[in-house]
């Protein structure tokens, strides 16, 4: 057809078309995308119309399109663009014969809901368009590397997540529960997929492997509504961190940029210790006697049992004579954080490329341990071919941790205050016992003897392909690889002395091996098909997974040469231990999603999955989800002020928790001494933790796209829990696992964002979240009993109970807890200052006396005289009295008596999960400048000081300190040790506190430099981005606990242990990019 | 629209095909059954160690029935724990059965550990059974002795008396023999053995134990000779001929104390009890104690006596020998709280020496009150520890020789069978023989000087009678015979004086006479929870005996 029979055709069809469109009154529509901040036009936006006919289109390269002949009448008219949040213009009136023109300024998509959201889904979905949920943390809310776990980093950010850590040692992993627990005594720990990558979580501490620099977001699916496409491993839900490809790069240009960050870690916080001392004096309160009142050292230091302290009542209220040292500083001084990120990336039409590599050096702050290091290498590239695109993503991550030897924060402590622990022998040495009355090792010197260390590597790799030969279809497929090695060694060189008895001073080499290969592949395809206003997609997909597992280890003693590190050198061989598990797992699943008139959605998905942990009868298993969105703004009728998006979403999901390995065999146990016995009875009917979640939620956007707000109640219930049973007596075993138990668990969630402001030079957007979950064991296929078989001792296993309940043992607050053997004696009682309930005993007259007569009745051995039954040692401080097998003593707090059980008398005091769990951030940038403060805490919720129960029987709580106060206030240590501590048995109310608090846990200020500026700096050299900054981390805490940090343990176990104290550390950072 | 869904249904088939690894995988790391017994050795190991032991295990080396039988029996007395006055308590409560109550262990181990002495003798005896030979060879592989006769009739006998003692102690439990085939669904399983649980059924397993210990004494009279190595029973190295006559008193142990009530008791089968007790016990049988290898025999441990520990015997024992009055002062005195100790006079050397505050050969006299706490009750208080082991045999309770089953008893149990069938003068004899015999401390050899028992009943010499009965009667010929079991077995078998005593009324009222199953099991199978004990309860015991009750 030649160009004129072109035009003539055309005009022709224009000919024709024009009476029509007379006929109908006709006006032309002009749409103006432009970005709002900039103002630069927007080449590429699609623009379409609600309720018309008329087909859309994309801008121009100035931002514009139009319809040129559009019915008069009334439209709605909507622009979108990737990157861009979406907008819409309702009311727009097309009048015959005239041309109208909408501008809409479109602002940049920086809420999440406008994000494209990868996990849970088979292709990248629009998050409004999600029917359930998926929370994102993006890079904004990542500015603050976390220095253990990268998978901190969404601590306090993600409503749902709860997250504590066990210690504040370097390197140690963090606990993750999201929203309720869904096994009872199996894990709750959520599935972890990096880049596609299913980590292999058998190697304990895996969270650690993870290199936060690298991280691009993270999406966290936080229950079986959303993670059903996950199977029979996705009960407690799944994290999914996309590392950095490379995407960001300027197109057909190569970067290469670094980040530095260095500082210094602290001990945040410590331990109130006492100053004072209980041990007998001369009159000027400076040297020490024995009780024959001559002077000694410490050595010969006698308790003090003087009279009007009563009988061997210890108190201590007198300051130490001469110099008492820090000796916490001396051991935790601190350490240097140095993390360095180099990456050179290339992104072009058809291949993008990143290469990195990642060193990050933690010493922690105790002295002779030189913490944690990690070297992580990284590689990706995506190469795109006609219709077939190849993804790669490789990594390498090489980490060593210098093990602790003993507890050296006890140790430290157990040394009263004057001794020196950083005092040096002739040798130039630390001393081993720098005090001989202390049988505990100098920590300083205990750290230098060992060699105890834990190395690992992991090298994962990835491999992905999509080819879509039509438009209509893409096939795909992907295999991922991830194998960890790990050893650990503990190695005492012979010839160590030996002090505890702990170890041999013949030496002594421990060593254990691990090695994990897993694998997991999938291969699939994706079928989209438009039937009118009905968008479908139809996705199938096959996988396996294998995750093979070995490990070996041997342990020598009695060496017979120094410096020896083999075992062929050991005189003495034993606990050789190896074990072998091989885990696999096929499924497939078919996932449809539908699109009518882009406002109801819907998303159903049937999986099918076996597993060989499952009893073989028992091995495959199906999971549904059915979802659906109604986006209720997209409605022509919908008219709020304010409101861009308004969604409505429900979804039902089922996934699963997989049994441990051996949980489904029957069990002999082999033992070189005993032979064989029978141990655990197999199971082959042993089905995978079932959970089915509903999800219901509200999402909103408002304001010009400025605040994003997000509801959701979910409520999960798990039924076939799998709890240890007594095994049938017959069959001779002791126990075996069923599917016996069932729990309901509910959340509410809020997820707030904002923009208050939001301009060329000036941004300030705040993150808010808040959430509640709440869980209960429903079924319990078995006889109660005090304890968990999770580890959890504080609980009370039974139907009904919640996991984390903290039951304590009462200690007796009003004289109607007293046992019916003392109620006739109820005056000989009284409430004392701290609230207890105290024996004080009654004088000849009959007079009780009172909490605050320990001291001035000692002296009276008539002042007890008036108590019933045999009072031993007089009166007062020392003095007690036994009943019923029990022994009551003067002053002392003791445990109230469960008569009825014939036990202690235990109480609920709380449970571990907070009342609300919070946190908010706030991101402020004024041109280079750029702040952002991350807050998070919780009110209610209980945390168990366990920390404080130890030095109080240690005597080295701060408490114990009775210098200054008046002589009725004072308490010997036995009410603290043996009143209170209960001798550090068991858990005692006490210690039970509200783990209420508010913390600034990330903080950092920065400032990027202009271009100009950096070319008036460094000329020619200028590198396109410089950025100098410093970060804070765990800066304070607001909190009613008494102790270190609230933040301690796990979820469901908010335990402070004595052990490596969390950090605070101070760090510079500097970021180039070229 | 037809070409699109053909394309979708041929991918999922594609995608389903490519799910193809074999989910079949074995724990190598511990061997189920089958791999465990699939090796001679294993299985003589089996039989050898781990049917015996189970049965020792919860009554002498953990402290749940070795504390508890002789406080609720009355044959001890101790007020160091609460727990320990609860067990003695007057009067007696039920036993309380509950996962959470602190006693929660005192069924349960003997019911776990019975029952898996019996299931490894099942799992082993069947690999036998169906041809399996234990073998042993000599360093070069070659054959030198064919064990199987001695494996399978030593797991016999001892698979017998375990349900021996599971019939004995409970009122109801499952039991399975190597014959039986047992489901492989644990839920299966379970509704099994909930049926065997719905009514009590003890009695009628009994047969099963003496049919077990009878096939084990056939094979070990037709079978080869053979000894024990001395790992299986430590220190000893008994034959086929020894073990024969244990397993004949064994069987004599559970048909006698099987009884619960004194009617029960009469109606045992007392022909069988002859018979066995003629072929029974001629020798003390037991192992040679050894640190590591059998440790803590619990019973022993609190039993025996130095002086320092808070054990006595109870007067419920040791009173009848009494001839001041002071044991029927004991019993008559109410509330029971006030019962206090007491010194008794008695011509039975091994309760006391010639007099109440000198030591007798099996009891010393004991001031320390260690332990003791006079709020919780005067009546657990004795001035009378045993020290029978360190006097008499020389040895505490970590060494020497353990008697597990004795001549004694086995004579005892036989004067209880010829009472039964009216053969009272030989009966009399045979209860003379320990109750005139001479017992040895240190160098000093002392009488009993006890007069022998006749057919009417124990003499009454210078006013003086041992046992004297709860009325201050002299005894009859019935109550010498119990007095005998009482001081002549006490230090053997921690439950011997509450089964022994069931049987002839001789238990407080209110005391339990059988176990329930324990409440965990109850629970895991979903059968209702139920006990026994506690005054006028159910399964509570009824006192009759003129020894301890009064008309």
């Amino acid at each position: 057809m030649t160009p004129r029979a072109i035009l003539l055709a055309a005009a022709l069809i224009a000919a024709a078309a024009v009476p029509a469109q007379s006929q109908q009154q006709t006006g032309q529509l002009i749409v103006n995308a432009r970005d709002r901040l900039s103002g630069e036009p927007l080449s590429g936006a699609q623009v379409s119309l609600q309720g018309a006919r008329e087909a859309g289109g994309v801008t121009d390269e100035r931002g514009r399109f139009m319809f040129p002949a559009l019915p008069a009448g009334t439209y709605t008219v909507q622009i979108t663009f990737i990157g861009y949040g979406d907008a819409r213009r309702n009311d727009v009136a097309i009048q015959a014969g005239q041309t109208t023109t909408v501008n809409f300024e479109l602002e940049t998509a920086v809420l999440s809901l406008q994000e494209v959201v990868v996990s849970g889904v088979i292709d990248p979905t629009a998050g409004m368009k999600l029917p359930f949920t998926v929370s994102k943390v993006s890079t904004e809310q990542l500015q603050v590397p976390t220095v253990n776990s990268a998978l901190a980093s969404i601590q306090g950010k993600v409503a749902g997540a709860n997250i504590q850590r066990a210690s504040g040692q370097p390197g140690a992993g963090v606990n993750i529960m999201l929203r309720s627990a869904t096994s009872f005594e199996g894990s709750n720990s959520p599935l972890i997929v990096v880049d596609g990558v299913i980590i292999a979580r058998d190697l304990n501490r895996t969270t650690a492997d993870i290199e936060a620099l690298d991280i691009v977001d993270i999406e966290i699916i936080k229950g079986a509504a959303a993670a059903s496409l996950y199977g029979s491993r996705a009960a407690a839900g799944v994290v999914s961190i996309t590392t950095d490809r490379g995407r960001n790069t300027p197109q057909n240009q190569t970067r290469v940029s670094s980040r530095t960050e260095f500082g210094r870690d602290f001990l945040a916080g410590r331990t109130p210790v006492t100053h004072s001392h209980h041990y007998l004096m001369d009159a000027a309160g400076t040297t020490l006697l024995n009780s024959d009142g001559e002077p000694v050292g410490w050595g010969g230091r006698t308790a003090r049992t003087v009279s009007e302290y009563g009988g061997g009542a210890r108190m201590m209220d007198q300051a130490y004579p001469g110099q008492i040292y820090d000796n916490l500083a001396a051991v935790y001084n601190p350490g240097q954080y140095l993390n360095q990120n180099f990456t050179v990336s290339q992104n072009t039409e058809s291949t993008t490329f990143l290469v990195g590599i990642t060193r990050l050096d933690q010493e922690g702050a105790l002295a002779n341990n030189r913490g944690f290091w990690r070297n992580t290498g990284r590689f990706s590239l995506d190469h795109r071919v006609g219709k077939l695109s190849l993804s790669f993503t490789g990594a390498h991550t090489r980490q060593y941790r210098d093990e602790i030897s003993g507890n050296p924060y006890t140790s430290v402590l157990t040394y009263p205050a004057y001794v020196d622990l950083t005092r040096k022998g002739p040798d130039g040495q630390y001393l081993q016992q720098p005090d001989e009355t202390v049988e505990v090792e100098n920590p300083i010197w205990r750290q230098s003897t060992r060699d105890n260390y834990t190395a690992r590597t992991r090298t994962q790799g990835s491999l992905s392909a999509r080819y879509a030969p039509v438009n209509w279809l893409m096939v795909d497929a992907q295999l991922s690889y991830d194998r960890a090695d790990g050893k650990e060694q503990v190695y005492v060189p012979k010839g160590i002395p030996d002090l505890t008895g702990e170890e041999s001073s013949g030496g002594r080499l421990d060593l254990l091996h691990r090695e994990n290969n897993a694998y997991n592949g999938a291969v699939g395809a994706t079928f989209l098909r438009q039937f009118g206003e009905l968008n479908t997609r139809v996705s199938a997909r096959g996988t396996f997974e294998q995750e093979n597992r070995e490990t070996f280890n041997a342990d020598g003693r009695d060496f017979l040469v120094t410096e020896i590190r083999d075992l062929t050198a050991a005189l003495t061989l034993f606990d050789m231990q190896s074990s072998t598990s091989d885990v696999r797992a096929n499924g497939m699943f078919v996932d449809v999603g539908l699109d009518y008139k882009d406002r109801y959605i819907g998303s159903f998905l049937v999986r099918r999955d076996g597993s060989s942990l499952f009893g073989p009868l028992e091995r495959w298993h199906t999971y549904r989800r059915a979802s659906a969105a109604y986006l209720i703004s997209r409605e022509e009728w919908f008219r709020v002020p304010f409101i861009d998006e308004l969604k409505f979403r429900y979804a039902m999901g089922e996934a699963g928790g997989r049994p441990g390995f051996a949980w489904q065999y029957e069990t002999w146990l082999v033992s070189r001494s005993a032979g064989l016995s029978k141990s655990t009875a197999g199971n082959p009917a042993l089905k995978p933790e079932f959970t089915r979640e509903h999800d219901w939620g509200i999402d909103l956007i408002a304001f010009g796209n400025r605040m994003q707000l997000e509801l959701v109640y979910a409520k999960q219930h798990t039924k076939d829990n799998i709890i240890v049973l007594p095994a049938t007596v017959i069959s001779g075993y002791n126990s075996f696992r069923a599917n016996a138990g069932a729990m309901e668990g509910r959340t509410y969630e809020m997820t707030l964002t904002a923009y208050p402001i939001r301009r060329q030079n000036l941004t300030w957007s705040i993150n808010a979240i808040a959430d509640n979950s709440r869980h209960t064991l429903t079924e319990w296929g078995r006889a109660c009993f005090w304890g968990s078989n999770a580890g959890r001792t504080h609980e009370f296993t039974c139907a009904g109970e919640q996991a984390g309940n903290f039951w304590v043992q009462r200690t007796a607050r009003s004289h109607d807890e007293l046992p019916s053997w003392l109620q006739d004696r109820r005056d000989e009682f009284d409430i004392n200052d701290e609230g207890y309930l105290v024996w004080v005993g009654r004088s000849a007259d009959g007079t009780p006396n009172t909490w605050r007569d320990g001291i001035s009745t000692a002296a009276d051995a008539q002042a007890c005289a008036g108590s019933a039954g045999s009072i031993s040692n007089g009166c007062g401080w020392g003095s007690f009295f036994s009943e019923n097998g029990f022994t009551y003593r003067w002053g002392e707090p003791f445990r109230a008596w469960n008569e009825e059980e014939d036990q202690v008398h235990r109480v609920l005091g709380g449970n571990s999960l907070p009342d609300l769990g919070f946190g908010f951030g706030s991101n402020l940038r004024y041109r280079g400048f750029s702040t952002y403060l991350g807050f998070r805490g919780q009110l209610g919720g209980k945390v168990y000081n366990d920390a404080k129960q130890w030095f109080y029987n240690q005597l080295r709580h701060g408490d114990l300190d009775q210098m200054g106060k008046a002589d009725e206030a004072k308490k010997p240590l036995d009410y603290y040790q043996r009143g209170l501590a209960n001798g550090n048995s068991g858990w005692v109310d006490t210690f039970l506190e509200d783990g209420t608090h508010l913390k600034l846990g990330e903080a950092r200020v920065s400032y990027r430099f202009q271009q100009d500026q950096l070319r008036r700096l460094f000329g020619s050299l200028a590198p396109s981005q410089l950025t100098l900054g410093a970060n804070g981390r765990n800066l304070f805490t607001l909190q009613k606990y008494s102790g270190l940090d609230p933040e301690r343990g796990s979820p469901l176990s908010r335990v402070e242990s004595v052990g490596y104290p969390h950090l605070r550390s101070f760090t510079m950072t500097l970021d180039i990019v070229f | 629209m037809l070409r699109y869904i053909r394309a979708v249904m041929a991918v999922v088939l594609a995608g389903s095909m490519s799910a193809c690894l074999d989910l079949d995988v074995t724990n190598e790391n511990l061997p189920d059954r089958r791999r465990a017994l699939s090796n001679a050795d294993d299985v003589e190991s089996i039989l050898g160690l781990s049917t015996w032991r189970r049965w020792y295990q919860p009554m002498h080396s953990l402290a749940n029935i070795a504390n508890p039988f002789p406080l609720i029996a009355g044959e001890a007395g101790t007020t160091a724990t609460v727990m320990s006055v609860h067990w003695a308590q007057d009067p007696p409560i039920p036993y309380r059965n509950d996962e959470l109550a602190s006693q929660v262990w005192m069924p349960r181990h003997g019911y776990d550990q019975w029952s898996q002495c019996v299931s490894n003798a099942n799992d082993a005896i069947a690999q036998i059974n169906e041809g399996m030979r234990i073998m042993t060879t000599d360093g070069e592989g070659t054959t030198i002795a064919d064990n199987t006769d001695r494996a399978w009739s030593w797991g016999k006998l001892w698979q017998g008396v375990c349900i021996g003692y599971l019939a004995n102690f409970l009122d109801r439990f499952p039991i399975a023999t190597e014959e039986t085939e047992l489901p492989l669904r644990w839920e299966d399983l379970a509704e099994w053995e909930r049926s065997q649980m719905l009514e009590r059924n003890a009695s009628q397993h009994l047969p099963l134990a003496i049919e077990a210990i009878e096939d084990a004494i056939q094979r070990m009279e037709t079978g080869d000779q053979w000894q024990l190595p001395p790992t299986w029973v430590p220190g000893q190295t008994y034959n086929n001929q020894d073990i024969i006559e244990l397993a004949h008193t064994m069987i004599a142990r559970i048909l006698i104390y099987h009884a619960r009530t004194p009617a029960e008791r009469a109606a045992v089968d007392w022909d069988k009890v002859l018979y066995h007790t003629e072929r029974g016990l001629t020798y003390d049988w037991g192992p040679v104690l050894q640190d590591g290898v059998i440790t803590d025999p619990s019973y022993l441990a609190r039993l025996n006596n130095t002086g320092s520990g808070s054990f006595r015997i109870s007067y419920y024992t040791i009173g009848p020998a009494d001839q001041s009055g002071g044991y029927q002062n004991w019993l008559t005195t109410e509330p029971r709280e006030d019962a206090d100790r007491f010194l008794i006079e008695t011509p039975d050397r091994r309760i006391t020496g010639d007099t109440p505050t000198s030591n007798g050969a099996y009891l010393r006299y004991v001031t320390a009150t260690g332990g003791y706490n006079t709020q919780m009750g005067l009546q657990y208080r004795s001035w009378y520890g045993w020290w029978r082991r360190l006097n008499y045999q020389g040895a505490n309770h970590l060494a020497g020789h353990f008697a597990l089953a004795t001549a004694d008893e086995n004579r005892l149990y036989r004067a209880e069978a010829m009472l039964r069938k009216g053969m009272l003068q030989e009966a009399a004899d045979l209860i003379n023989v320990t109750r005139t015999r001479g017992h040895s401390v240190g160098t000093t050899v002392w009488a009993t000087n006890l007069p022998p028992v006749t057919p009417d009943g124990v003499p009454e010499v210078d006013g003086q009678c041992v046992p004297r009965r709860a009325n201050g009667e002299c005894g009859d010929i019935w109550d010498a015979l119990m007095y005998e079991r009482d001081i002549e077995l006490m230090g053997i078998e921690p439950t011997r004086a509450w089964m022994d005593r069931r049987g002839f009324g001789q238990l407080r009222d209110g005391v339990w006479v059988e176990l329930p199953i324990p409440a965990r099991y109850l629970s895991s199978l979903g059968v209702p929870t139920y006990t026994f004990g506690g005054v006028g309860g159910d399964g509570a015991a009824v006192c009759t005996a003129p020894l301890t009750c009064l008309p």
